[in-house]
């Protein structure tokens, strides 16, 4: 918001001091408007070798990420910063370089169990707070989805989350998709210091 | 009173006390102090001995009738808070005469400063000295002298308030030690114009007053805060404002939501009787990095193995050719190369990284990739417009070896950092062709501001911009800035000037209503030289600003390894036409100024004092104070003071103002050279005025200093 103001400001000459400019408009723009949202297209698709993921937090700049290692069901995925976001059954797990990290230590192995409430213990990082009771309550329903041009039938599973200690609740997001259970898209918050992180995947198997 | 102690407690209470782990989630953005309704930081109406950390920039906006204030905030210093308060008083006209006010409420600027005396520790509280409108109109003059302390998760305030801040119900304890301070006596009579700084009334007057109250931290509420105070605010007929406001009650509240770290909204309920809300903007800039992920890594050159061996195998002719193809692409732009003896010698120019070790580091990450294993040192010369700023000679070896670990630090006592000859590249073995002239050019939006008139709040046009520079020759440049007028609201802008003295900058109305179409801002010429080490020079010629044109020079002697220069410029100039194309007013004059300067090494804080002839042909010195952070961010006051009398500058007495500069690559994800500046005047008068010509040689030798060097090489392997 600062960023936004002081860029109004900065092109604003008051009184008879030098008028100042800005370099490029269109960045400004992305910065008031937020980033334009890309699709992934079929070519995009197919010019890709390996499984990647396409991410965004907030109305922030996309960025890709490809998956580098599988470990015990465990996907790593790797970006161009060394940001590495770790995936189980689709859901986030653990993230790496970002300004602030988490991690859950132990996840659940069916983590889209919608028979009861289950609990998650989580590590926050910067500033660190370490396993953390972070209860969850998942609901169901079916919806549809456009998928690199095709709709597809998808479970669109609502997470609602609490960690009591800190005061934090949100909602987490899941379309999973009904033929293959793979988690197609995924709108998770995963810090209290950040926008909530929207993930889209692309599985090259 | 009672009830707002018992409160306080019961917060206190429920809240307890957190782990500290914990309490950075439960009561986030807890270091960010918030700001109150006056527009600083404080309570709600009070203020506190709190301040955001130098390099902070902010800007509040609040309402609270019958005032609606808006203010724009810097911290210098973590001890030093300057501000600019802009209040519409809608109880009151613009003046006194309702002809000229017409339904213009009356506007009030001023000047704030507070100053941290004593740092929090663990039993002592911070304590800080504060001047409310020292430099205005006087509406809300007052001092405080204020303490703050932390005790769990709420910060305690306690101050005594003189001015419009004293209820008068203690006894002045100054007043005691000296009787000057039993009145608010004005050491201003007769020729005032406003504006000046009111000594005699600091911490005066029989009786003052004590405030309080406390800024509640609520648990797992997003570093949500209530504020509660006891307001000593005088809002009676000889108090605050030109007319009494009412005030029920003491105490008032205040509800503050920290939407993100830098966005704070607020509703409150003061005086009882009238409900307040606001919100504030601020950011700290004072780090090299300012939370913006930079994707612009140090490149990496493919296949730069088969770079290596090439070279190693051929004349150096390929390594000077494939050393310019790679800088190129890279925004460094290499004017001359040389091996001799083992060392690399490359001469270089660059107009993409703020930070010159930073462009440095780039150069030298980019030649240790494709240079064969023969070379053992780099010696990297920058030159600016043909000018030579400075040289480093980078050992190989030890650049390899801290590049992993980025030990900017041990490099530093590797390299040499030194002024270089000017004409040392003159015997180069590699110079390059370029193609002169060359252009490059950008478009930009630009909107121009007329703040606070009796015609109106806000006047002001929105154009498009074109800028250019023209090299027609490496030392010799043409700049231009031209616009185009999308829209504009200046139809209702009437305000004639009514300066005794040569109209060289009150006509502005005019010049805004002129040009709205499209105008020339800028079209001028200018010739570099460095004809000896430290010692440089230009001249330039054409449209040197809105308002003037003209042909001049300026010379500067800026000794490499010392924090001083000492310049003179002198230019001749006329008016331009209102129109801000090519014509001309009948108005000529001679310009010119001695200039010194000296930045503090430790504290980056310039000090430039110019002293000569201005352009109303007054004659003077112009002072002006600035502060450089890390990211590029500098921010600084100026004040002016010549021969001419109060009656003839006109009202503010003297011409006085602040600004700030601060680079576009804080905003965004990629290096850039570019900065957009704020400045503001509370009044535009013709006194003290100076001819602003782009390039000034200071700006343009930046580079030109060992300290600066060495100020940011931590960003060496950025």
């Amino acid at each position: 918001m600062i960023r936004i103001l002081l860029i109004l400001i900065s092109i604003t000459g008051c009184g008879n001091l030098p008028i100042a400019y800005i370099q490029n408009f269109s960045e400004v723009n992305n910065v008031i408007f937020g980033f334009p949202d890309y699709e992934i297209t079929d070519e995009i698709y197919e010019n890709y070798d390996n499984s990647f993921m396409k991410i965004r937090f907030g109305r922030g700049p996309h960025a890709i990420l490809i998956l580098a290692y599988i470990n015990d069901d465990v996907y790593e995925w790797i970006g161009s910063d060394d940001v590495r976001i770790f995936t189980y059954n689709g859901r986030i797990i653990r993230t790496i370089g970002l300004p602030h990290n988490f991690e859950s230590t132990n996840y659940s192995k069916d983590n889209f169990a919608l028979d009861n409430s289950s609990y998650d213990l989580i590590n926050l990082y910067n500033p660190d707070l370490y396993s953390v009771k972070m209860e969850r309550v998942l609901q169901s329903k079916e919806s549809k989805l456009d998928r690199l041009g095709e709709v597809i039938d998808i479970y669109r599973i609502t997470e609602r989350f609490r960690i009591e200690s800190i005061g934090w609740t949100g909602k987490n997001i899941y379309y999973q998709n009904k033929e293959t259970m793979n988690i197609e898209m995924l709108e998770q918050d995963i810090h209290p210091r950040l926008p909530t992180l929207k993930v889209e995947y692309y599985l090259k198997y | 009173m009672r009830r707002s102690l018992i409160l306080i407690t019961l917060l206190c209470i429920v809240s307890g006390n957190a782990h500290a782990q914990l309490a950075d989630y439960i009561y986030p953005y807890f270091d960010q102090p918030s700001y109150s309704n006056y527009g600083t930081v404080g309570l709600i109406q009070m203020p506190s001995a709190r301040l955001h950390k130098g390099g902070t920039i902010g800007f509040t906006w609040s309402h609270s009738e019958p005032y609606l204030r808006g203010s724009v905030m810097g911290n210098p210093f973590d001890w030093f808070e300057a501000s600019y308060q802009y209040t519409d008083v809608n109880n009151k006209l613009y003046s006194d005469s309702r002809e000229f006010s017409g339904s213009q409420s009356y506007k009030d600027k001023s000047f704030d400063a507070k100053f941290r005396v004593l740092k929090e520790q663990k039993y002592l509280p911070q304590v800080a000295v504060g001047f409310r409108d020292f430099g205005g109109s006087s509406l809300f003059s007052s001092e405080f002298i204020v303490a703050s302390k932390l005790i769990g998760n709420i910060d305690f305030t306690l101050g005594l308030g003189f001015g419009t801040i004293s209820d008068k119900t203690i006894s002045n304890p100054f007043a005691k030690i000296d009787s000057r301070f039993s009145s608010r006596r004005r050491n201003i009579d007769g020729d005032t114009q406003g504006g000046e700084i009111n000594y005699g009334t600091f911490f005066g007057g029989e009786k003052a007053g004590v405030f309080g109250g406390a800024e509640i931290f609520l648990p797992k509420l997003n570093g949500a805060r209530l504020k509660i105070e006891y307001d000593s605010t005088n809002y009676g007929e000889d108090g605050e404002g030109y007319l009494p406001v009412p005030q029920d009650k003491k105490v008032n509240y205040s509800f503050v939501y920290p939407v993100t770290k830098s966005f704070q909204v607020k509703l409150g309920y003061i005086r009882n009787n009238t409900l307040s809300f606001g919100f504030s903007l601020s950011g700290n800039y004072s780090k090299r990095s300012t939370g913006i992920t930079k994707k612009d890594p140090p490149p990496l050159v493919p296949n730069s193995r088969v770079y290596r061996e090439i070279v190693n195998a051929k004349e150096a002719e390929y390594l000077y050719k494939s050393s310019l193809k790679f800088l190129t692409e890279n925004k460094i732009f290499m004017q001359t190369a040389n091996v001799r003896n083992n060392k690399y010698e490359i001469t270089y120019s660059q107009s993409k990284y703020l930070n010159s070790a930073q462009a440095v580091g780039r150069l030298a990450n980019i030649l240790d990739q494709i240079s064969p294993k023969v070379i053992e040192e780099f010696s990297l010369v920058a030159i600016n417009a043909d000018q030579s700023m400075f040289a480093v000679d980078i050992p190989r070896a030890e650049y390899q070896l801290y590049k992993k670990q980025r030990k900017t630090d041990a490099l530093l006592k590797a390299v040499s950092i030194y002024q270089p000859d000017p004409k040392q590249h003159l015997d180069h073995d590699y110079r390059p062709r370029t193609k002169l002239p060359t252009t490059i050019w950008k478009l930009s939006p630009a909107i121009r501001s007329q703040i606070g008139g009796p015609d109106g709040f806000y006047f002001g046009d929105f154009s498009i911009a074109f800028h250019s520079e023209t090299l027609l020759r490496r030392n010799f440049n043409i700049l231009s800035v031209a616009s185009v007028g999308l829209f504009n609201n200046f139809d209702d802008l009437k305000l004639a000037s009514d300066s005794i003295l040569p109209h060289v900058r009150t006509d502005i109305v005019k010049y805004l209503k002129n040009s709205d179409k499209y105008h020339i801002t800028r079209l001028q010429t200018n010739y570099f030289m460095n004809p000896y080490k430290s010692l440089y020079a230009k001249v330039s010629a054409g449209i040197f600003e809105p308002m003037f044109s003209g042909y001049g020079g300026e010379i500067l002697y800026k000794p490499f390894n010392k924090n001083f220069g000492v310049g003179a410029e002198i230019w001749k100039v006329r008016q331009r036409s209102y129109r801000q194309l090519f014509g001309s007013l009948d108005y000529t004059t001679l310009t010119g100024h001695i200039n010194f300067y000296y930045r503090e090494p430790l504290t980056r804080v310039l000090f430039h004092v110019k002293g000569g002839r201005f352009l109303a042909e007054d004659s003077g010195f112009s002072f002006n104070f600035s502060r450089e952070f890390k990211s590029g961010l500098n921010m600084g006051v100026f004040f002016s003071l010549t021969d001419i009398s109060k009656a003839e500058f006109g009202e503010g007495s003297f011409d006085k103002g602040f600004f700030f500069n601060i680079p576009i690559q804080v905003f965004f994800d990629q290096y850039s050279r570019g900065s957009s500046g704020f400045g503001l005047r509370p009044l535009t008068r013709d006194g003290a005025q100076p001819l602003t010509v782009a390039q000034s040689l200071w700006s343009v030798t930046n580079q030109a200093n060992r300290d600066q060097i060495i100020f940011g090489w931590d960003g060496f392997y950025d």
